[in-house]
C-alpha cells in the first residue's frame, strides 16, 4: 500500500468521524438558519445595498462558523486518535508520523469542503431568489443585467476553504506538541485573532518612529499569515471589473505556502512527541 | 531523572525555535506576494482601524467584525445607540456614531444621521448640561460648544469624503454645517459649490450656492452662475426646478439693472408665468430647501 492510499484511508476515517459529531451537525444547522434567516435580518438594515447586506451576513455565517468548526474540528480529531490510543495502534502499523497527520489534515479539508459548498450553494439561493424579486420589482436596476456574480461566490467560497487549511495547519501543528484538547483549542482561536489584526503591524511599522519598536512590529508583520487577505467577498460576488481570478490565484499561492509551512512544523514537531 | 524531565521542556523549545525560523523566512520570502495583493485587497474593503474600535473591547464586538457581520453590528449598535440618543447621554452617542462609522463606513446613513447628531443635536444637551439662561445661549460659552460640535462633525464628514471624493452628499451636509451652525455662508458657498460639480449633486446645491453669493453681496457672479446652470439643467426633471431659477435669474436682472441687450434671452419653462419687473417672488431661504 502506498503513503497515498495510506493516508486516503486515514483521511476518509476522520472525515466519516466528523461528519457523524453532533458539534459538526449543530455548527451547520445554525449557519444554515442563519443564512436561510437573512431576509429577516433584513429589518436591521440601515440603507447598504440589499443584495450586499444578504451577501455580508452569509460570508459573515460562513467566516465565524467556519473558523470555529475548523479550529475545534482539527484539533478534536487529532486528540480523539491521542486519548482513545488509536493513534498508537495505527502508527504501530506501518503509518509513519507525517502520513497520519496527513491523514487527519485532509479529512478535516474535506470536511470543511463540504461545510463550504453547502454554504456557498445556500446563500447563492438566498441570493438567486431575492436578486429575482427585486429584478421584478425593480428592473430598472438591473438594466444592465445580474448584479451578483454566481461564479464569484464560488470562487469565494473556494478562497475561505484555503483559508481554513492554514487555521488547520495551524491547529494541527498546536495540536503536536501540546497535551490537551482545551490548550490546542484557546491557543488555535487566539492565533485565529493575530492572524486577522496582523494586518495593522503590515500597515505600520514604517511609520512608527523609534527603530526598535518599528523592527518588532515588522518582525511580528512577518511571523504571522495575514487573514484579512481573504476578505474577497466584494472583489469576487460584486466585482466591478470582473471577477477577480488573478487575485485568487495569488492568494492560493500564498495559502499553499503557509499550509506547507505548518505542516512542517507540525511533523517536525510530532517526530519524537510521546503517544 | 532531572534531565528526564527537562527533556520534553528542550525539545518544544527546540520546536519553538525552528518555527520562529521558519515562519520568518516565509513571511520575508512572502513579502513580494503579499506587497503585490494586500494593497488591492485593502482598497476595496473599509477601514477597519483597532483605534475606533476601542470603546468595543470586550463587548464582543471584535469578534464579530473580525467575523464578517460587519454590517449587521454596525446597524446594532446603532439601534442599541438610540436608547443613549433617547437619554441624551453624549459619551454613548458619541461613541455609538464613532463605532458604527467604523465598523461600516459605506453605509450613508450612519455618517449623514451621525453628522447631523454631533452638528445639531449635542449642542442643545450641552447647552442643557451647562444650565445656560435663554440669554446665554447666544454668548460666547453657547458658541464655543456649538463651534466644537461642528469641527466634530466636519471631522467625521472628512473622512467620508478622504473615502468618496466624487459623492456629492457629505460636502452637502458639510456645507449646511457651515451655513446654519457655523453662520459661515463664505464656507458654506464654497462647499455647496464642490457639491454642485459631483456628478450625484442635487439639483438644489447649486441654487443654494447663487443664493449664498447673494447673500455675499457676489451677485454679478450669482447672475452668471444662475445663467449657466440655467442652461444646463435638464427641462424633462421637474425636480431640476427651471421655473425657481429662471425667476430668480429675472429676478437679478431686475436688481442688478442689467440692460435689455445683456439679458438673458432663452426660452422661459413652460410653466412659468412672466411676471413684471420687479414683480419676481422671494427665492426660498437657503436652508430650508431640501428637496432635490
Amino acid at each position: 500500500m502506498s503513503a497515498f492510499h495510506r493516508i486516503y484511508r486515514i483521511a476518509a476515517n476522520t472525515f466519516l468521524e466528523a461528519v457523524r459529531q453532533r458539534f459538526f451537525t449543530f455548527i451547520v444547522l445554525i449557519a444554515l438558519a442563519l443564512v436561510c434567516s437573512v431576509t429577516y435580518f433584513r429589518r436591521f438594515d440601515f440603507g447598504s445595498s440589499e443584495l450586499k447586506f444578504i451577501t455580508d451576513f452569509g460570508t459573515g455565517a460562513i467566516v465565524f462558523f467556519g473558523s470555529i468548526l475548523s479550529i475545534v474540528m482539527m484539533a478534536q480529531l487529532f486528540f480523539n486518535e491521542i486519548e482513545n490510543r488509536t493513534a498508537l495502534t495505527i502508527l504501530a502499523k506501518p503509518v509513519h508520523r507525517w502520513e497520519f497527520l496527513a491523514g487527519k489534515f485532509t479529512g478535516v479539508a474535506w470536511l470543511m469542503g463540504v461545510f463550504m459548498l453547502l454554504m456557498a450553494v445556500v446563500l447563492g439561493g438566498v441570493l438567486y431568489l431575492r436578486e429575482n424579486e427585486l429584478m421584478q420589482k425593480l428592473p430598472q436596476a438591473f438594466e444592465a443585467g445580474r448584479i451578483v456574480q454566481y461564479d464569484g461566490l464560488f470562487l469565494y467560497a473556494f478562497t475561505q476553504w484555503l483559508k481554513y487549511c492554514v487555521l488547520m495547519s495551524i491547529t494541527l501543528f498546536i495540536s503536536s506538541f501540546s497535551n490537551t484538547n482545551l490548550f490546542s483549542v484557546v491557543m488555535s482561536f487566539m492565533m485565529l485573532i493575530i492572524c486577522q489584526v496582523q494586518y495593522v503591524a503590515l500597515d505600520s511599522w514604517r511609520a512608527i518612529e523609534s527603530p526598535f519598536v518599528s523592527a518588532l512590529v515588522w518582525l511580528l508583520s512577518k511571523l504571522f499569515p495575514n487573514f484579512q487577505m481573504y476578505n474577497l467577498a466584494m472583489e469576487t460576488i460584486f466585482p466591478t471589473k470582473g471577477v477577480a481570478w488573478g487575485l485568487c490565484g495569488e492568494v492560493t499561492l500564498y495559502s499553499i505556502v503557509y499550509v506547507l509551512l505548518f505542516f512542517g512544523l507540525a511533523v517536525f514537531s510530532f517526530r519524537r512527541r510521546e503517544i | 531523572m532531572a534531565s528526564e524531565r527537562i527533556k520534553p521542556w528542550i525539545e518544544r523549545g527546540k520546536t519553538f525555535c525552528v518555527a520562529f525560523v521558519a515562519l520568518l523566512v516565509c513571511g520575508i520570502i512572502t513579502s513580494p506576494l503579499v506587497d503585490r495583493v494586500w494593497p488591492r485587497v485593502r482598497a476595496t474593503q473599509p477601514e477597519l482601524n483597532l483605534i475606533d474600535l476601542q470603546d468595543a473591547l470586550g463587548q464582543g464586538i471584535l469578534v464579530g467584525a473580525f467575523g464578517g457581520f460587519r454590517s449587521l453590528i454596525a446597524d446594532i449598535v446603532w439601534i442599541a445607540g438610540n436608547a443613549d440618543w433617547e437619554k441624551s447621554d453624549r459619551p454613548k452617542v458619541e461613541t455609538m456614531i464613532k463605532l458604527a462609522n467604523t465598523l461600516d463606513p459605506t453605509n450613508s446613513f450612519f455618517w449623514r444621521n451621525g453628522a447631523r447628531i454631533l452638528a445639531y443635536d449635542i449642542p442643545v444637551w450641552r447647552l442643557r448640561e451647562a444650565k445656560l439662561d435663554t440669554d446665554d445661549r447666544k454668548g460666547e460659552a453657547a458658541l464655543t460648544i456649538r463651534r466644537e460640535q461642528a469641527e466634530r462633525a466636519i471631522a467625521l464628514l472628512d473622512t467620508v469624503i478622504a473615502r468618496d471624493p466624487n459623492n456629492a452628499w457629505p460636502l452637502v451636509e458639510k456645507a449646511q454645517i457651515y451655513n446654519l451652525v457655523l453662520k459661515n455662508p463664505e464656507m458654506a458657498a464654497k462647499y455647496f459649490k464642490e457639491a454642485a460639480e459631483r456628478p450625484n449633486a442635487p439639483y438644489f446645491a447649486a441654487r443654494i450656492y447663487a443664493e449664498l453669493l447673494i447673500k455675499l453681496d457676489h451677485k454679478r457672479e450669482a447672475y452668471a452662475y444662475l445663467r449657466k446652470l440655467y442652461d444646463d439643467l435638464p427641462k424633462e426633471d421637474k425636480f431640476a426646478a427651471r421655473d425657481i431659477v429662471y425667476e430668480r435669474l429675472r429676478a437679478l436682472e431686475e436688481e442688478l439693472k442689467i440692460p435689455e441687450a445683456e439679458r438673458y434671452h432663452g426660452a422661459p419653462p413652460p410653466d412659468v408665468v412672466i411676471e413684471k419687473p420687479g414683480a419676481a417672488s422671494a427665492p426660498p431661504p437657503a436652508d430650508t430647501d431640501h428637496s432635490k
